[in-house]
């Protein structure tokens, strides 16, 4: 009898821990509320969408080890990989929005929003700040006919669907530019979908394609090893690293379009908070360490704050939308 | 010239205290995570990078590729003495791997593997110095009709393998294949039989299913027999390296292996896996006594082992060489390599000689370190079976858990696992072979993929399966695959009149 007049003491006891957690964790968030000023007052962490190694983690990897002076507090990197970046997104969605808990998101973000992810709005996150912008760039064998973007257009108005493009993903940032492309010039292209925006290099250099979909970081290598040409690249001006290279804009096509990576927060975080957190990144990114790893990894700056950032990613939004409704992609 | 002194050079490197010390954790882990089911290279890579953060690029380098080629070695231990594959590349091994233990001998097949894992881990090694600029470009030769044609090619190897039934096998095959469709399609990204859960856009994972069907089916059936499993006794383990006429019978297998294994593992994909399945086949047609393949052969374990092996070497060629990585693990490796701020690529061995090459060589002396340690610690390996099965089935589940847990971190894969030890339990009792299901689920996605990408470059024209000479060789391969058991049934019937099962 002593036992099992012990034992439901030990469950009542339990069942008051459980109760008098639940309230304080309630209690917590009030208090987070309050207290703005004093964040961030414990560690931060940023969520990545991907394994260890991949662009956007190490520049999540490179924004924690030099950040951390900058935010005052250490700043951890956590992978959460799976389902397209759903399980990341899904997981930072599920914390409190106290600025604790950060995303590493790249522009896969606003496909996703429009394909896999449809449940998602776009203000489901809060954007902090824009690092980096890696402009989108075809890129061509060595032995190509096509020298510039002209032949190319002027190739593929002649033979629509003949010249065969291909790079990462069916419903990848990707995927959409180059189907924003041929709109934009009015072109046919068929789009071959590949695991990894390598292999479409690749399958340029080995003649089974005809243009790589890419970004001039990824080219680069074989740019200076002479197997690749690159016809264009989307970016405003040309870039340092190509001077020869022209711009879609300048070579007549009003097409601007980049692979960025930036940090999120939980859409509904309080405003001096973002800024916070803000402040601290933009520190980050005029830190002489950091610009030193943008040059060796062939990043380009591209900084927004948080306002610039929502516009930008808002009208990508409605661009990648109309793209996906002409073309039934993921549908 | 050059290149000896880059050897040399690289050699000096490997044999630094912090080099060696790092080299030696990285093969550690890699065996570690190569052990426990479902965690392969891909974990213990990912567990690795973070570490490198901030180190040398030369100590850091060479202990993830200690991991990669570790993890490729430790695979074989938990399929031969539980059934329980680690990865793709692993399953081939518990063909005969496990019977073996089933009759007392896991000593001698884990040394069998072991051998074959350093002989096939050297030599490709070796393979990377002497041919690397060479063979990069096959891996550039291979376009989307090319891999459709070879992974056709190894779908009917691994159904003519079976020996009971063909039918069976197929059937396997197919179940396989539909697992296969699960998740995006690859090409329009429409999600296909996902009934609108975004767990399963993904598709399946293949570590997922293989802990079911192999670990958790393998338990459950072993539940039929508990009284058995409850009196078998271990036996004493007096033989780990095979005697000398035993050796001379792996040798073949084991050299074949290693060809295979780096040519396959030069190719971007799944190399390790294709190329284990290829190796096994051809030791089993080449072999003496077909007959005793999965039923306890050293023979098939050392071509198994030899050949995942040795696809580590191939697959370094195209990453070192074209920034290319060619399997899941590569990848991850290349992701680490742009971590420590170094760009695999063209122009690599240009700008980074003594990197490249103290990688290449701290290959060797892992390898050696790796053989050491499992002669070392191979008999401490065996005790654990003699452990009560009660325990260490139950240790088995909970280790399979994990697995499946670390995946996604999410309790789905927990369940999808136990539904998939259910299914495996139920194919094994009624003899339907197990390994067709594996290499179609890992492979099915890629063949899906490539045949519809070659198609849309050739504008639907099946003309682009017969364009190159590397498909006409590997569909003439393919016909006569199919052609000459015919043809020897045939001439058998003429001779002896024996009876055919169609």
């Amino acid at each position: 009898m002593k036992r099992k007049k012990r034992l439901s003491f030990v469950i009542l006891m339990v069942l008051l821990c459980l109760v008098i957690s639940g309230c304080s964790s309630n209690a917590n968030g009030e208090s987070a509320k309050k207290s703005k000023a004093d964040f961030p007052n414990k560690p931060v962490t940023i969520i990545v969408n991907t394994n260890p190694g991949s662009s956007v983690d190490v520049m999540a990897r490179k924004v924690a080890s030099i950040g951390e002076k900058y935010l005052g507090q250490p700043i951890v990197v956590e992978n959460k990989p799976g389902g397209d970046g759903a399980v990341a997104m899904g997981y930072v969605l599920n914390q409190k929005n106290d600025g604790y808990t950060l995303w590493a998101g790249t522009k896969t973000l606003v496909g996703a929003l429009n394909t896999t992810l449809s449940h998602y709005k776009v203000d489901s996150f809060q954007p902090v700040i824009r690092i980096q912008d890696d402009p989108f760039a075809l890129g061509v064998s060595k032995d190509s006919p096509f020298n510039n973007l002209d032949d190319l257009i002027m190739f593929a108005k002649e033979n629509p669907g003949k010249v065969k493009i291909g790079g990462f993903g069916s419903t990848s940032a990707h995927t959409f530019a180059a189907y924003e492309f041929m709109d934009k010039a009015s072109i046919e292209m068929t789009w071959i979908p590949f695991d990894a925006g390598s292999d479409g290099i690749t399958n340029v250099m080995g003649g089974h394609i005809d243009v790589a979909h890419s970004n001039p970081s990824t080219m680069k290598q074989f740019v200076e090893s002479g197997d690749i040409k690159i016809l264009s690249v989307a970016s405003e001006e040309r870039l340092t690293d190509f001077p020869d290279v022209g711009t879609y804009k300048e070579q007549g096509i009003d097409f601007v379009d980049s692979q960025w990576r930036g940090l999120f927060v939980k859409g509904g975080t309080p405003n001096d908070i973002v800024n916070v957190l803000h402040d601290a990144l933009k520190k980050t990114m005029e830190d002489p360490e950091f610009i030193e790893y943008m040059k060796t990894s062939n990043q380009y700056d591209g900084y927004m704050n948080p306002e610039e950032f929502q516009n930008s990613i808002q009208k990508e939004y409605e661009a990648t939308k109309a793209i996906v409704e002409k073309n039934g992609i993921g549908k | 010239m050059e290149t000896i002194q880059y050897l040399v050079g690289g050699l000096a490197n490997t044999f630094t205290f912090q080099t060696l010390l790092y080299l030696i954790i990285g093969v550690l882990v890699g065996q570690i995570v190569g052990i426990l089911p479902g965690l392969g290279p891909v974990t213990g890579l990912a567990l690795l990078i973070p570490m490198t953060f901030g180190m040398d690029p030369i100590p850091a380098l060479v202990m993830l590729t200690g991991v990669y080629y570790g993890a490729m070695f430790g695979g074989a231990l938990t399929s031969i003495m539980f059934n329980t594959p680690g990865d793709a590349a692993a399953v081939v091994t518990t063909f005969d791997g496990y019977p073996l233990t089933k009759q007392g001998k896991a000593g001698l097949a884990i040394g069998t593997a072991t051998i074959g894992s350093t002989l096939g881990g050297l030599v490709s090694a070796v393979l990377i110095v002497l041919l690397a600029p060479l063979v990069a470009k096959l891996a550039l030769a291979f376009g989307p009709a090319e891999y459709t044609i070879l992974i056709a090619l190894s779908f009917l190897l691994i159904i003519g393998l079976a020996s009971k039934s063909k039918v069976k096998s197929g059937i396997s095959a197919l179940l396989g294949l539909m697992l296969a469709l699960i998740g995006q399609d690859p090409i329009t990204g429409t999600p296909r039989y996902t009934f609108g859960h975004f767990e399963l856009l993904q598709g399946i994972d293949f570590v997922v299913v293989a802990l079911g069907l192999f670990a958790i089916g393998e338990i459950i059936s072993s539940l039929e027999n508990y009284k058995e499993m409850k009196d078998q006794k271990v036996g004493k383990v007096t033989k780990i390296f095979p005697n000398k006429q035993e050796f001379k019978q792996i040798l073949g297998p084991i050299r074949n292996g290693t060809l295979i294994g780096f040519v396959v593992g030069l190719l971007p994909g799944a190399g390790a896996t294709i190329s284990s399945f290829l190796s096994y086949s051809i030791a089993k047609k080449s072999s003496k006594s077909p007959d005793s393949f999965g039923k306890g052969n050293i023979e098939g374990v050392a071509a198994s082992e030899s050949a995942n092996n040795g696809s580590v070497g191939g697959a370094m060629v195209p990453m070192l060489t074209l920034g290319i990585p060619g399997s899941n693990s590569t990848a991850v490796l290349l992701g680490g390599m742009m971590i420590l701020g170094l760009q695999p690529g063209p122009m690599f061995f240009t700008n980074y000689p003594e990197i490249a090459w103290t990688v290449i060589v701290s290959m060797f002396v892992g390898i050696i370190i790796l053989f050491l340690m499992n002669t070392l610690l191979l008999r401490g390996f065996i005790q654990i079976l003699r452990v009560p099965y009660s325990i260490l089935a139950v240790s088995i589940i909970i280790l399979a858990f994990l697995g499946a847990f670390s995946v996604n971190r999410s309790m789905f894969e927990v369940f999808l696992m136990g539904a998939f030890g259910c299914l495996g339990y139920f194919l094994k009792k009624n003899d339907y072979p197990l390994a067709p299901l594996v290499l179609t689920l890992v492979l099915g996605g890629l063949l899906e993929q490539n045949w519809r990408r070659a198609l849309s470059i050739s504008d639907g024209s099946y003309i682009a399966f017969f364009q190159s000479p590397i498909s006409i060789t590997l569909l003439v391969i393919g016909l006569l695959v199919i052609v000459i058991p015919i043809f020897k049934k045939f001439s058998k019937k003429q001779s002896g009149g024996k009876e055919i099962n169609v």
